[in-house]
């Protein structure tokens, strides 16, 4: 069925839900729990890496068990939005890397709501070094 | 307008068969058909249409054409640019109006997933930069299916 804008009338509890599971992807990005991911990823999910790569749920699972190379991971501007049953979140993200310099990038996540639980179905993760290109 | 009349072309040609498989499934008693080919049929239908639009995306990126834009990118639009600010629809297309498309920029890889009323397009793209060396990207863009059609509803694209 079409879905009407604007924004979607997104409840205050999808939002919640939504800023709750973007804090958790970022802690379980910090912590390597792929049990994390496990979770809340769709078997469906598909992860856009900074190199261009997009790989498939198995992969960014082996991916993110590596022990982060990064610390202080943290989301920055933070902006959420529900469109029918899909959640987008549009966010920054701030760490430091193993030689102390700042590592700054963004990423568009999006999460799809089936029988009342959110599961991520893609994440598009960039860091500012690749520039705009459309 | 080109992509236009061929989106509206393959709706005929898909149509057309549609209506020739009810036919038949109507003069055979194919409970099946009936049952299962409306869903079917309406995701292939999805995702054709969203092949044509993502290539008209592109073409219009390419051209600059401001009109493709104001029509295909919903009134939530919202583009997060290379250096992590968002965009919304009215700062996109003014800068698409600047142009500034890299030369031979073109997609390919294209993965459509259609979520029901909504759809998930990821691909790559290359370009030639100004110094002629050859670059890459990649982008996710996320369509909703409006009262008046698909509208992109956001777009994240980074060069490598």
């Amino acid at each position: 069925m079409p879905i009407s804008p604007p924004e979607n009338q997104a409840s205050a509890a999808d939002l919640a839900a939504l800023e709750e599971l973007n804090r958790g992807y970022v802690c379980a990005a910090q912590t390597s729990n792929v049990a994390w991911y496990a979770a809340h990823l769709d078997t469906d999910f598909m992860g856009s890496n900074p190199d261009g790569s997009l790989v498939n749920r198995t992969t960014f699972l082996a991916q993110m068990a590596a022990p982060a190379k990064a610390s202080g991971m943290a989301a920055v501007d933070v902006r959420i939005r529900v469109i029918g049953d899909l959640g987008i979140i549009h966010s920054g993200f701030h760490s430091t890397s193993a030689n102390g310099q700042p590592r700054n990038g963004c990423y568009t996540d999006i999460w799809s709501k089936a029988s009342g639980k959110w599961l991520c179905k893609a994440a598009h993760f960039a860091l500012f070094q690749d520039q705009h290109i459309r | 307008m080109t992509n236009t009349a061929a989106a509206a072309t393959n709706a005929a040609q898909t149509l057309a068969q549609l209506n020739q498989a009810f036919i038949d499934a109507y003069r055979s008693a194919d409970v099946a058909w009936h049952e299962m080919t409306n869903t079917a049929a309406a995701a292939t239908n999805a995702a054709q249409t969203l092949a044509q639009l993502n290539q008209a995306f592109i073409d219009a990126y390419r051209s600059a054409d401001v009109a493709w834009h104001e029509t295909w990118l919903d009134q939530d639009f919202v583009d997060t640019k290379g250096d992590g600010d968002l965009n919304s629809r009215a700062e996109y297309i003014a800068q698409i109006a600047n142009g500034g498309a890299p030369a031979d920029f073109e997609g390919h890889d294209v993965h459509i997933r259609v979520l029901g009323s909504e759809a998930i397009i990821h691909a790559r793209v290359r370009y030639t930069r100004p110094d002629c060396t050859p670059g890459t990207g990649r982008y996710t863009d996320v369509w909703a299916l409006r009262t008046q059609g698909w509208r992109c509803v956001a777009a994240h694209a980074t060069r490598m």
